[in-house]
Parts: C-alpha cells; structure tokens; sequence
C-alpha cells in the first residue's frame, strides 16, 4: 500500500486530463468534477505520504540502453519533495475549486481543466523526479502546459502571443539547461541526483567546468523562473485567466525553478562563482521588478511584478547557500501570492473583468471578504509582522547581512519599494472613492470562490509561525543579528507604508510619472529591437547574397531588406536552376577545399 | 554459391520485386477492362474514369499491402548472420531490422495513395514504389560500393518518376526535373569518388577497403574520393547546401511520393551512410572537435551538420505552405541526426539511427494528416489548416503529436532522440569537443520551436477560411487512413515513453 | 599505346563533349556525341579493355545514337532560339568548375603513386567476353539483376511520363 501512494497522486491528474480530453470535452460539468476529484485524490495522498515516514517509491528501470544511457524512473521521497508535494497539490485543489466559480460560464471550461491536470500532473513530477531526465522531461511538459493555459483564451490576441512569448523565452533558458545537464552527466556518468552526489567530488579539481554547469542550470530556472534577463514573459502571462496567473505563475510554477535549484544545490554549491552570480541575479530581479511594480496600472501585473521580486528574494537566498531560506519564502510566498491573486481575481470578475487599478476604488464595502483577504496577503507580502512573509523574508535578509552586505542593502531597497506598491495597490483599489460605474455596482463573490480565499487567508497569516512551519520543512537558524535586522526592516516596510499613503490617498489619478519603470526599464523594446536589429544585419548578408550571386534579374527587388532573414533566405531558393546548380558546385568545392585544403 | 541459396536470402527482396509484377499486371490490365466496359461502373456523380481509377486503385493498394506484409514475414525468417560476394548481399539483425523498418514505411505510404485523388495509374505508381522499396532493402543490406551505387539508383530513379508522377500539376513535373538533374549530378559525384576509392584500394567491399585503408597513409586524393562520394549521401538526405531540391519536391510530389522520400529514403540512406563511414572508412574519422580538427570524414559530416541545421531552421521561418515547412525542417532534422554519425561509434550510429527512424515515422504520419487535409480543402498552405481543429479534433490532436514530437518536447519521441544524440556527441569525445555541433543543434531546435508553433497555432486558434467551410467535398471519411495517422501518432508518443524498445534493439543490433 | 594517342583522343572526347553542350543544332549535338564517344573507346582499347571498347562502339556509338538521331527527327525538333546568354549564370558556373578542376589537378599533382608506372596487367588465358561473362554470372550476379530491375523501373518510368493522357 504505501508504495503505491507517491503513484497515485503522480497519476491521478493524468487520468484524469486523459479521461477529459477522450471522453468528457461535451461535458463540462463532469469534466470539472473528474479534475477535481484528481487533484483531491492527489491531495490527501500526498498529506498520507507526507504523515508516514516509510514510504518509498520503487525504482523502475525506464530507457536503458545498453549500459550507455540508463534512466529510471523513481520517485523521491525526501523532506524536501513531500512538503512541496502537499504544498503543490494543495494550493492546485484549492484553485480547481475556486476555478468552479471564476471559469462559471466559459465556453472552453473542459479544455480548461483538462489542461489544468495535465499541469499538476507535470509539476508533481517536477517535484519527484529523482532524475535530471524526468525532471526536464516534466519541465517541458509544464513548459507546454502553461503555454496551453496562457492562451486558453486564445482568440485574444494578446493572450495567443502571450502564451507564445512565454513558451518561447522559458525554452532559451531550457537551452542552458539542456547543455548543462549533458555536460554534468559527461563527466560523472550518471544522471540520478542520487548517483551524481558523491561523485561530485571527482570534479573538485575543475573549477571552471564546475561553475559552468551550475551557471547553465541555473539557466533553467532564469527562464521558468522569470529572472532577469529572461523575466519579460511573466508579466505578459497574466493574459491567461486569474487562476492560472495563481497557480501556475505564483505559486507553482515559477517555484519550479526555486526547487530545481534547491534539488540540486550539490552542484551548485560547488562553485563560489556560480553562487555569487546567482545571488546577484536574484538580488537584480528583485529590486527591477519592484521598481517596476511602482508604476503599473493592471492590478494582476502589478502581482506578477511583485512575484517576479519576490522570486528575486529566493533566488537571492539560493546564491547565498541556504536552500532552507529559500524554500521556507516559497512556502509562505506559495500561499499569500495565491492568496492575492484569488482575490484579484474576486475583484476582476466581480467588476466584469475590469483590471486597472484606477478604474476601481471604494471596494472595501462592497467586497468584503475579498477585501478582508486581500489584505491579510498584502501584508503578508511586505513581511509585515506576524504574517508569514515577515518571517521568511527576515530569514533572508538576515542571511544576506551576514554573507554579503551589498546584497543585504539592496533587499531592504526592496522590501520599503515592496511595502510601497503593495500598499499604493491596496488604497487606491479599496479606499477612495469609486471611480467607475462597474466599481459602483460591484458585489460580493459566490461562496465556491471566497471559501479558497479564507483557507489561503488562514494559512498566510499562519503559514510563517515556526510552530506550523517546521512541521513541513527545516527552518533557517536564526543567528544573532535577528534583533537588528527585522528591526531595520519593519523601518522600511513603515516608511515605504506610509509613503504610499500619503501619496495615494484620496487620489483620482498617478500622481507620479517615471517613464522608465512604467516602460519596465524599456525592456520588450530592448529585445524587440535586438531581434529586428540582428534580423536586419543577417538579411543584409543574405540581400547581399541573392543580389550578386544568385541572377540578379530572376528575384524581384520589391521588399528587400524589410523581409526577415528567413524570408531572404527563401528567395535563394526560388532563384532558376541555374543558380541551384551553382550553389551545388560551390559546396562541394567548399567541402573538397574544407576536407583537403583546410 | 548456388542461385538457390541466393534466391532464400534475397526472399524478401524478390517477394516485394513479384508483388511490383503483380501489382503492375494488374494495373494494366484493369484499365483496360474498364475502358470496355465503362457503362456498366458509370454511376452517380463520378466520372467513369474515377470510378474505375479508384477501384483498381483499391485492389492495387491491396496487393501491394500485402506483398509488402509477407515480405515483412520472410525478413523475420532470415538467418541472423549471413555474407553473399564478398559483402554485396549481407545479413545481419541490424540489416533485418531496417529491411523492416522500409517495408513499414513503405506500407503507410501504399496507404498514403488511397486519398490521391488525382493519381491516374495507381497500379504503375505502387509497382514503382515497391521497386523503390526494394532499392531501400538493397541499400540497406549491402556493404559494397557498388552494390550500394546500383541501390541507390534504383531508388533514385524509381523517386524521380514518383516525384513527376502526377502529370496534372506542373508543380510535380517541375520538381521531378528538379529532383532528377540533382540527382544525377550527385550521382555523378559518387561514382567518381567510389572510382577514385577504388583505384586507391583496388576493392570495393567496405571492410576490405577498411583494412586497406588503414596501412596507407591519409592522402588528398583519398580524402577527394571520400568528400566525393558523400555528395551523393548528403543529397539522398538533403543536407545543405545539397537540399536545394527538397522544397519542391516535397511542396511538388504526390504525397504519398514526398513522404516516402522524407521517411524511407531518408532512413536507408542514413543506414548505409553510416556503414560507408563507420565500416568502410573507419580509419579516416579524423576530428571534428572544434580546435582541434583533424581531416578525416568527421568534420566534414560535422560542417554539413551544422550548415544543415542553421539554414533548415532558418528558412523554415519564412515558410507559408505546411510541406515546405516540412521540407525546411528536414534538411534541419537530417543536420541533428548527422551529430550522431560524427560522434562516430556503435552508440553514435544507434542514436542516429534512433533518431532518423522515428524522424521518418513521424513525418509519414504527418504527410498522412497533410493528404487528408488536402484532399478535403484542395491545397497545402497553412490557410488550409486553419481551423482543423473544429473540423476533424483527432488530425489536429495527431498532427500536434508529431510537431511537438519534431520539436523536441517531452514525452514525445523526438525529445528522446534529441538526448540521446547530443549526449552520445558529447561523451563521444573527452574534450567535450564536440559541444559547439550540440550548442548549434540546441539553438536550431529552440528556432524550430517557433515554426512548429505557429503550425499548431494555425490548426487550433486561427478561424476556418470561409471557402473550406462551405465546402461540400469535407465530409469523406478516409478511414483507413484516419487509423493509419491515429497509429503513427500512436508510435511517436509511445517511443517517447518506451524508447527502450527500439534504442536497445537497435544498439544490440549494431556489428 | 603511345602517350600522343592518349592526348589526342582525351582532347577529342572533351572537345566533342563540350560541342555537345554548346551546338544548338539538335543534330550535330547528337553527332557530336557520336564523335565523344568513339574517343572514349579508344581509350578502353588503349587499356586492354577491349571489349568495354567495342561495346562502347556498339552500343552507345551505334544504336542508342542512331535512336537519339530517330527521335531528334521524327519529333522534328529544330535548332533552340539564340537567347540570352545569363553571363553572370555562366561566369558563376564556369568558375566553379574551374575551382574544381584546379582541385582536382593540385590534388592528383601530389598523388605519389601516380608518378610511376604501374606493372602491366597479367594477360589473361581466356577472352575478355568469356571473362565478364563468368564474373558477371558468379560474383556480380545479384547486381546484375538489380540492374535488370532498374532497367524496368526506368521503361515505365519513360512510358508513364511520355504518354499523352486524355484530358
């Protein structure tokens, strides 16, 4: 029996997005019920596996080709994986079920679910893999998940090139990762975490080799954990419908590359290098999107800034060696940002899917459990104490002040901007007046989507009390500094506070305008002209090419230059016959000249 | 050597040659009963000729499908080792193998014809492809040059009728010209590089030439002769800069020709590429590791490998017409599976072989899903697949299946065969010197993500164009083929999970 | 054979090759062809290979031309129009080709075992007919067929492709 407890919940949500997809797509009422029996049946599972300490997975031998490549296929069941076990598959039921009230009425709702298994079933397996092959293999499949959830609705536009852009950006990271993990594997032979532990230390003597497998791990987390430079498709993620922005783009999926890194810290903490730039990245993030957050006016994108920032903060703890400061901020960060998100969302459906900040106002009364919510995970999200975000948070900063001070002054930057936007976020769409119709007419929501609200709400306000929280993971130790850091702290989050409120309060419109963060430092520009800028000299190359070489008379000139490379590159190969066989020839003297000449 | 003896070995290569007969007689004959006796099948709103075209078409299929069933039957039969003239005929559990694989995708290619509509000698087109099959299995089973060279004109010559074959399109007649001027002129290249091997070594069996090689020291005339007779292979499976036929004879082709050339030719070529390099000319492998190349064939596969890999993917970008994406990212896919033979060993050989088998598998399914399309909506172009997905959900499910799987996205076959390539180029050299061809292959396929995307953004997001909406002809159940596509798209997903069951065939099939 | 005679059919043969390409009289194409191939066999004549030789005569020389020259004049085709020369088309191939042959040249220019002579061939007891026949019945048996296969391939190829079909 207990053996086959970390099976079932691996595969219930994959039945279950089997079962939806063949059989149920008419029906969807059955299809919602089918998923969320799934993710329950995952739940408590998860919590029996998590409450008995002998269960083990059996290993099976998966791809084993002749002694040159062997994968198995096993579970891991060590503290780390079962506490993200229950956090992931509780946070997900808790989400189907609010999914019920906020995808009530939408035609795609059995896609919609069938989907949102599949997604559990691959960030289960991200959380079990006992292997770099599983895990990736899992990664992409969440990878093509999310891409199928962004553009759920997909006749939007925006939400089609959203779900693009994601897919796309997550996969150059893939790309690093994908090299690092072959090139780990190179040199010990194995791809089992297990196996791969102790012999890490045949590799001491590269150093270089070390930090550069850990730097193109860590690629992978750069893109699915939307750090910088890769951290441009997040906020345009929020395309997608309110609950996918909470499960996957707050509290799961983005983690995935938290625990990836943690998972696999044995290779990571081998290099100092690889640390420092790591903790720098996170420390970046961090501060740029809340920077950023400052200036938004869509209230999920403000979300997804401060998750980009807070993300920064595990990220930050990773590169400072402590995978236990890291994992407790996912923990709490997994709750109050869901927690947020849902409540977002309370408020967007509520108002007809209105998202701009200024357009709201005055909604404490009318929502007022929402409102109530809301406010417990904004607080908890500044690290407000007692709330769960100031504990994790603290943790992380008092580790930064003893490892490396620069990194410490910019996370408290971070966390007065935090307290800034999040309490700007809070007056202007709550407190004030209403400033529009929709705003005026609002109401509470149905009780299917307040009762998650309430559980998150509980488990934010709890979630950081070492009482509670040790029962799933090992905490930080708290050194002696604890009483000077929280205290500068709770400085910034009170300045950064009140700021805020003396700025917004009884606002009708921004009273600041920085172009540089409301453009988010210029960024989707940036890559967008890098990408028109190398389309243009590689085209030119190619123009330069199919004028005097290929017949100059037989392409016409008409849009040359504008088109991108692909397109010059066809032109070649629409030339005549002639100019086929002409590149025939030059090939094979180029190969003859490369083989013999060369 | 008694003809007996020849005749048990080469069973299965004389059961498909009889089947062609067969199919061919029967061809003939059916037409022109039915020119006789056109009255009497002229019924409803098709035309005589249809009528009788298809039905001939349906008895051919037939045959050829089982022909091609039993010849599968005897190739299991085979003894597990055998050598005939010194190399000419050979058998082996790897040639078995793959004289199976060809006949398989033969198969699903004889099904491919039954929605060609516009096919007007089904009888002569099967007796040709099973011909070609035939110059597949030759190809395969051989190990002497100029067995192989008489092979792969037999294929040669039988695609290039093939490719031409549908005389109402001048697309096809173009792209037959194409196929055929390249072609010979790649064949001309070989024969002068299998001359000048020949002169250096004064034999033609790989494994003498082998052995010969490996006493003399590297010359240039040698290395000549090796780049010459390369072209030919890297034409067969349209590596750049020798690919510049394949756009429009995948976009030109019948399809089920254009999908034979993309599974079966490619997938025998592969085969014998690897035996020419790896058997014949084991001692030239020189090094393709970045720094430090030494001359030998290796950096020569490598240069084709990675020009392969960047102009596929780079012009697939462009594309607007579903087959010449397909055309596009072959020269790509043929480029990753290139990395495997450079890796040069027993492993690097299987992980090729692994990947251009299931490479070949998919892209029947996917021309399978491509003829049902156009034989519903009369066209190709990406507009015609707009909106399948509310159209017909299991092609479009099946058709996400196999561009997922060309992508690289797990659990889908084409993921394995990416690993598995790339970690046998990397650990192929302990200077990691081969990571440059693995980043170049990594970058291509992250390039490949976004063509093959906006496939799948055709089929599920954009609306149906109106014409093929209204259009009466879209409610033809092609069942058979619908299982085939179904099938095929079966394997892909199942040879993602289960890679097992080929890789290890494959690496315990290898000499 | 004297090295002269080499020179002098080799020049031949690319000579009337080239004429083949460049005349745009079907006609003297074919004859012109006819002319190639006569100096090709020679060539095999001038290394022993005398029945290659006159096959050669035979059949390429003899009856696929005299058919090639049936079919240029029953179909009555006639000399193609002067049209543009693509110079930039024909600069680009010509010097491709010459890149190559220079290649070529350079690489068999350093070809050591090219520079002395080779031992003459053993002279055989039979003829050389009797010889490629029994080769060709033993050892070369399997090609042979396949090339009989081939030959098939190619004649309903021809007969598909050629035939006029009713529209």
């Amino acid at each position: 029996m207990s053996s086959i407890l970390p099976w079932i919940l691996l595969l219930a949500p994959l039945c279950s997005a089997a079962c939806i997809t063949l059989f149920a797509l008419r029906w969807k009422a059955l299809s919602s019920f089918i998923s969320i029996m799934a993710v329950l049946l995952s739940f408590i599972c998860s919590c029996l596996v998590f409450a008995r300490a002998d269960i083990s997975a059996p290993q099976f031998g998966w791809i084993d080709v002749a002694g040159a490549l062997k994968v198995p296929f096993g579970l891991t069941q060590d503290q780390l994986s079962k506490m993200m076990l229950v956090l992931v598959s509780g946070v997900g039921a808790v989400i189907h079920i609010y999914s019920l009230g906020y995808m009530r009425d939408d035609e795609g709702k059995s896609r919609y679910f069938g989907a949102l298994s599949l997604f559990m079933f691959a960030m289960l397996g991200i959380v079990v893999a006992n292997n770099f092959v599983m895990l990736f293999m899992f990664w992409e499949l969440v990878g093509f998940t999310s891409y199928v959830l962004i553009g759920h609705w997909f006749y939007r536009d925006a939400a089609a090139a959203a779900a693009k852009k994601a897919f796309i950006t997550t996969r150059i990271g893939d790309f690093g990762f994908m090299i690092g993990i072959l090139m780990l594997w190179m040199a010990t032979g194995s791809i089992v975490f297990a196996e791969i532990t102790p012999r890490m230390s045949m590799l001491t003597s590269h150093p270089t080799f070390l930090t550069v497998v850990a730097l193109l791990i860590f690629c992978g987390a750069v893109g699915k954990s939307a750090q910088f430079p890769l951290h441009v498709w997040l906020p345009d993620a929020m395309e997608g419908p309110t609950p996918i922005s909470a499960l996957i783009h707050a509290a799961t999926m983005v983690a995935a590359g938290v625990y990836m890194l943690v998972r696999v810290a044995f290779v990571i903490q081998t290099s100092q290098t690889a640390l420092l730039v790591i903790a720098w990245i996170g420390t970046i993030t961090a501060v740029l999107a809340a920077l950023i957050a400052t200036q938004q006016n869509d209230i999920k994108r403000i979300l997804a800034y401060s998750t980009l920032s807070q993300l920064g903060y595990m990220v930050m703890a990773v590169g400072l060696a402590s995978n236990d400061a890291s994992m407790f901020h996912l923990f709490t960060h997994a709750f109050f940002k869901a927690l947020l998100f849902l409540a977002a969302g309370s408020v967007i459906v509520m108002l007809h899917h209105e998202q701009n900040i200024w357009k709201m106002g005055g909604l404490s009364q009318k929502l007022p459990i929402t409102f109530v919510t809301f406010v417990a995970g904004a607080l908890a999200l500044i690290g407000c104490p007692p709330f769960s975000g100031f504990f994790s948070k603290d943790a992380i900063l008092a580790l930064a002040y003893q490892r490396n001070v620069p990194i410490f002054a910019v996370g408290l930057f971070t966390a007065f901007l935090t307290a800034f936007y999040v309490i700007r976020l809070l007056v202007i769409v709550f407190f004030g007046k209403p400033r529009s119709e929709v705003a005026r007419e609002s109401r509470e929501s149905p009780a299917v989507m307040t009762g998650p609200l309430i559980v998150l709400a509980l488990l934010a306000t709890l979630g950081g009390f070492a009482f509670f929280a040790r029962r799933f993971l090992a905490l930080p130790i708290e050194k002696e500094v604890a009483v000077f850091v929280p205290a500068v702290a709770i400085v910034a989050l009170i300045l950064g506070s009140g700021l805020a409120i003396v700025l917004y309060r009884n606002r009708a419109s921004e009273p600041l305008d920085l172009q540089l963060l409301r453009h988010k430092f210029y960024f989707d520009e940036f890559y967008r002209w890098l990408i028109y800028w190398t389309q243009e000299l590689l085209a030119g190359v190619f123009a330069f090419f199919d004028r005097w070489i290929i017949d100059a008379g037989a392409v016409s000139g008409s849009g040359r230059g504008t088109l991108g490379i692909g397109a010059l590159l066809r032109l070649i190969q629409i030339g005549n016959l002639q100019a086929y066989l002409f590149l025939f020839g030059l090939g094979i003297v180029a190969l003859i000249y490369f083989a013999v000449f060369h | 050597m008694s003809y007996l003896e020849l005749l048990k070995l080469a069973s299965t290569e004389a059961v498909v040659v009889v089947t062609a007969l067969v199919v061919l007689a029967i061809g003939l004959t059916t037409r022109r009963e039915a020119t006789g006796v056109t009255v009497a099948t002229a019924q409803g709103d098709q035309n005589v000729g249809g009528s009788s075209s298809a039905r001939t078409n349906a008895i051919c299929s037939f045959i050829a499908a089982l022909g091609l069933a039993i010849a599968i039957g005897t190739a299991l039969m085979l003894p597990r080792k055998a050598t005939l003239f010194s190399g000419m005929l050979v058998i082996t559990p790897l040639t078995s193998l793959f004289k199976i694989i060809c006949m398989a995708l033969a198969f699903f290619a004889v099904l491919l014809t039954k929605s060609e509509k516009s096919l007007r000698h089904p009888g002569e087109y099967l007796a040709i492809l099973l011909l070609a099959t035939v110059g597949l299995m030759l190809l395969v089973s051989s190990e002497e040059l100029l067995m192989i060279f008489i092979g792969l004109e037999l294929l040669g010559l039988s695609l290039y009728v093939m490719v031409a074959f549908d005389k109402t399109d001048v697309r096809s007649a173009e792209a037959g010209l194409k196929y055929f001027l390249f072609g010979s002129t790649s064949s001309a290249f070989t024969l002068f590089g299998i001359s000048l091997i020949y002169g250096m070594s004064g034999i033609t069996s790989l494994a003498a030439i082998s052995e010969k090689l490996a006493t003399v020291s590297v010359q240039p005339l040698l290395a000549v002769g090796i780049v010459m007779t390369l072209i030919g292979f890297a034409f067969k499976i349209a590596a750049a800069p020798f690919h510049l036929w394949a756009p429009d004879a995948y976009q030109g082709a019948p399809i089920p020709s254009a999908a034979f050339i993309a599974s079966g030719s490619k997938v025998a070529s592969f085969v014998v590429l690897g035996k020419i390099v790896l058997v014949g000319f084991a001692p030239l492998h020189g090094d393709a590791a970045w720094h430090a190349m030494v001359a030998g064939w290796s950096p020569v596969l490598a240069a084709l490998a990675a020009l392969s890999i960047l102009v596929g993917n780079f012009v697939a970008l462009a594309q607007s017409n579903l087959r010449r994406l397909l055309a596009y990212s072959a020269v790509a896919h043929a480029g990753y599976t290139l990395i495997g033979l450079v890796a040069g060993d027993r492993e690097g050989f299987s992980a090729a072989l692994f990947y251009t088998t299931t490479y070949a598998i998919t892209l029947v399914g996917a021309f399978g899903v491509v003829a049902l399309v156009r034989r519903e909506t009369a066209g190709d172009d990406f507009s015609n697949f707009s909106g399948l997905i509310s159209r017909s959900p299991m092609l479009a499910g099946c058709m996400s299946i196999f561009m997922l799987s060309l992508a690289g996205i797990p659990p889908l076959a084409g993921f394995f065969g990416k690993f598995y390539l790339f970690s046998v180029a990397l650990r192929a050299d302990a200077g990691h010197g081969l990571l440059w061809l693995v980043a170049v292959a990594l970058f291509g396929s992250l390039i490949s993500l976004y063509y093959y995307l906006i496939v799948l953004k055709v089929i599920f997001v954009d609306e149906p164009s109106l014409a093929i909406a209204s259009s009466p002809d879209h409610l033809s159940p092609d069942l058979l083929q619908r299982i085939a596509v179904a099938v095929l798209a079966a394997v892909v997903l199942f040879l993602g999970l289960m890679p097992d069951a080929l890789a290890a065939g494959l690496l315990a099939a290898m000499p | 054979m004297p090295p002269f005679l080499f020179w002098l059919f080799a020049s031949l043969m690319l000579v009337f090759g080239a004429a083949v390409v460049l005349n745009r009289n079907p006609v003297a194409s074919a004859l012109s062809l006819v002319v190639s191939f006569l100096g090709l066999a020679a060539l095999f004549m001038s290394l022993d290979a005398y029945f290659v030789g006159i096959i050669q005569v035979l059949v390429y020389a003899g009856a696929v031309m005299v058919l090639f020259l049936f079919i240029i004049m029953l179909l009555n085709l006639r000399a193609e129009e002067g049209r543009r020369i693509n110079w930039l088309a024909a600069t680009g191939g010509i010097v491709v080709a010459l890149i190559l042959v220079i290649q070529i040249f350079s690489v068999i220019g350093h070809f050591q075992a090219a520079r002395q002579t080779f031992p003459s061939l053993e002279r055989s007891t039979t003829d050389d007919v009797w010889n490629i026949g029994a080769l060709l019945f033993s050892n070369y048996n399997l090609p042979f067929q396949i090339v009989g296969v081939l030959v098939l391939v190619a004649t309903i190829g021809v007969v598909l492709l050629s035939k006029r079909e009713p529209r």
